[in-house]
């Protein structure tokens, strides 16, 4: 069976159960299901996975292999959630990849990198689960069949330990194939299938209240939970867990804007279903949020190579220290953005500058005119080309690069306090000239649910919520005030594999 | 680029937006002409066919008891294969052919984009200037 054929015998499965239950209510009601009812339930799996990104399959993956008939529910018309479009670098202490290139790691090294950033923000023992776990986490990998193109240094990285499978899809595609020769009898993955509420039972999540053959809104993400009301109800019971992994909320822009309100200004290129909904039905059931005024900010770019260049508003003005964290250097953007009617800022490099990328793969990307929304970098021979290109006074461009030279030259950045020697010769000299603008982007939100080290939910008091775990962007607390590059994947991975095995391992009850 | 748009017109796909799931059940339900009336086909291409009924694309028994999201089948029924439509926009671009992406290759469903009851939406613009490579969706 191949893999689209697998999914679609889900799809048909699932519309084959609906017509029997019968129409059922169109949508479910907004009240909480405090019991099963008296309807109990339509169907019961041992363990439910909501979300099919990358947390969402391996937490999958990992129950079915335990012998526990998991049901994953996707709220979308396609799989994947954010991972499958995104690149996925992968933070890995201790891969073979590492050990071919004499690369010496440790997980120690790993979690104190991850801390080194996350400005006390979060629970150390929630890193130290992911640095501790990468390991496995690549075993688990590798052994159903992923493999990795590129080893790739990461800012803020203290050893060379970022996996690339050549985009998140990959890694899925893997974990999917492997589902379809070894777990067809334990695995079952249902699309367009909305995770409404939880039916609780003493205490204990039991069921889930769905909707099936739900139509997500592409042209209104934002306000798609509550205004959505398509598809029909259906009530599925958890023997023995029910693991959430329904990734962030980047596009729910009232959110964003009650934690923070130039957060709003930014772009975000994750999964249009990258909503609230779930998040905000787990606290209505008591689950704890944190760190959801966090945020992390990034760019088309990598942020440790924007350094390279000369950053420039509409006027054609230095307006900030290109050598910034990447949160330092969003906001100040976007509060710049503010000042100019949304008008985002001119990234000018040289050819030294470009050269000196971290990322060649992304760089590419960005030249090709494949990198995202305005992610699209242009080459010209001269500064006035490449003014003209952007709308630019030639003159103040010129005047800009002229005067960054200058600074370069004499080693202090008068204006801003760059540090040039760290540059290693990157001015604004050598042609070809190299632009684009630079718009942060709000593509990975740091808060969440709170969960413990077995990734439990935790209520308000900090108790686990019986039958509840959560894993990946869904949770908050991992990584605190800045994640670094590539630590989203072993996250995900990690605490989906704990998660599942969490899940699988559980006393049934009968719901 | 021209190229790409025709090809895209002539793909132009059934949509399956959800006729009943639009409003809430218990709500008045109308019969089938009243239904036929407040969902006309915007797509022109499925409008101006006198062959398309609402049967077309919804073989429901009882279509004011609702209906189901329109499957790909369903669509593939005229339009030959998902290949074949593949094949229509090949021009777009290795990688960048919307029935055939680097993200998704060929398992996106035709009603995550074209819907013929509503305004059809573009996936890929949802994170790339992909205004710079194709057109809108039929």
């Amino acid at each position: 069976m191949d893999r689209k054929q697998f999914l679609k015998t889900g799809l048909v499965a699932a519309f084959a159960t609906a017509a029997m239950a019968g129409p059922g209510r169109a949508f479910a009601d907004s009240a909480h299901n405090d019991d099963p009812g008296e309807e109990g339930f339509d169907e019961t799996f041992d363990v439910i996975v909501v979300g099919s990104g990358l947390a969402a399959t391996v937490a999958a993956v990992t129950a079915a292999e335990a012998g526990a008939q998991t049901l994953v529910l996707e709220k979308m018309g396609q799989f994947g959630g954010t991972s499958r479009v995104s690149g996925l670098n992968c933070a890995i202490a201790g891969s073979d990849e590492q050990g071919a290139e004499g690369i010496e790691d440790d997980p120690e090294w790993m979690y104190e990198d991850m801390r080194k950033v996350a400005e006390d923000y979060g629970d150390p023992d929630l890193a130290r689960v992911v640095a501790e776990g990468s390991q496995s986490l690549y075993r688990f990998l590798t052994e159903r069949g992923a493999t990795f193109k590129q080893l790739k240094n990461g800012g803020g990285h203290s050893a060379k330990r970022l996996l690339w499978a050549g985009g998140g899809r990959y890694l899925l595609d893997a974990l999917v194939s492997h589902a379809q020769s070894s777990l067809a009898d334990t695995l079952e993955m249902r699309a367009r299938c909305k995770v409404d509420d939880l039916v609780l039972r003493d205490g204990r999540a039991v069921g889930v209240v769905v909707r099936e053959n739900y139509a997500f809104d592409y042209n209104a993400p934002g306000t798609d939970d509550l205004e959505n009301q398509t598809g029909n109800a259906r009530r599925i019971g958890a023997r023995r867990g029910i693991v959430f992994a329904t990734g962030g909320y980047a596009r729910d822009k009232e959110l964003l804007r009650s934690e923070s309100a130039v957060l709003a200004q930014a772009d975000t290129m994750t999964n249009p279903g990258a909503t609230s909904g779930v998040l905000r039905m787990l606290a209505s059931h008591g689950a704890q949020t944190v760190n959801l005024s966090l945020f992390r900010l990034s760019y088309p770019i990598p942020t440790e190579d924007v350094c390279w260049g000369m950053l420039l508003n509409p006027d054609g003005k230095r307006f900030v220290n290109e050598l910034g964290s990447r949160n330092d250097l969003g906001i100040i953007i976007l509060r710049q953005m503010l000042d100019f009617d949304g008008k985002p800022p001119l990234l000018v490099y040289d050819s030294k500058g470009i050269e000196l990328f971290h990322d060649k793969q992304r760089l590419e990307m960005s030249l090709a005119g494949r990198n995202f929304k305005n992610g699209t970098m242009y080459r010209f021979d001269t500064l006035d080309e490449l003014a003209d290109h952007f709308g630019y006074d030639k003159q103040a461009l010129a005047d800009a690069a002229s005067r960054y030279n200058e600074m370069f030259d004499n080693g202090t950045d008068e204006d801003f306090g760059k540090d040039m020697a760290a540059l290693q010769g990157a001015a604004i000299k050598q042609p070809p000239f190299y632009g684009m603008n630079l718009i942060p982007n709000n593509n990975y939100t740091p808060g969440g649910v709170r969960i413990d080290t077995s990734a439990r939910i935790l209520d308000v008091n900090g108790r686990p919520i019986e039958g509840l775990y959560a894993a990946g962007e869904v949770t908050g607390g991992v990584h605190g005030a800045q994640r670094l590059t590539g630590c989203s994947a072993p996250d995900c991975g990690v605490f989906g594999m704990v998660a599942g095995t969490q899940a699988a391992s559980a006393t049934p009850v009968e719901p | 680029m021209k190229k790409a748009m025709t090809a895209l017109a002539a793909a132009a796909l059934v949509a399956g937006a959800l006729c009943l799931g639009c409003a809430p059940r218990g709500a008045n339900v109308p019969n089938e002409d009243e239904l036929r009336e407040s969902h006309p086909i915007k797509n022109q291409l499925h409008s101006e066919n006198a062959s398309m009924t609402c049967a077309s694309c919804h073989d429901e028994e009882d279509p004011t008891q609702g209906v189901a999201a329109v499957s790909n089948d369903k669509c593939l029924a005229c339009h030959k294969s998902y290949e074949e439509v593949a094949a229509r926009t090949a021009d777009v671009g290795e990688d960048l052919n919307p029935h055939d992406s680097f993200h998704y290759d060929q398992q996106l469903d035709c009603t995550t984009c074209h819907k013929t009851h509503s305004e059809s939406v573009n996936l890929c613009m949802s994170c790339h200037d992909a205004d710079q490579w194709m057109n809108d969706a039929p």
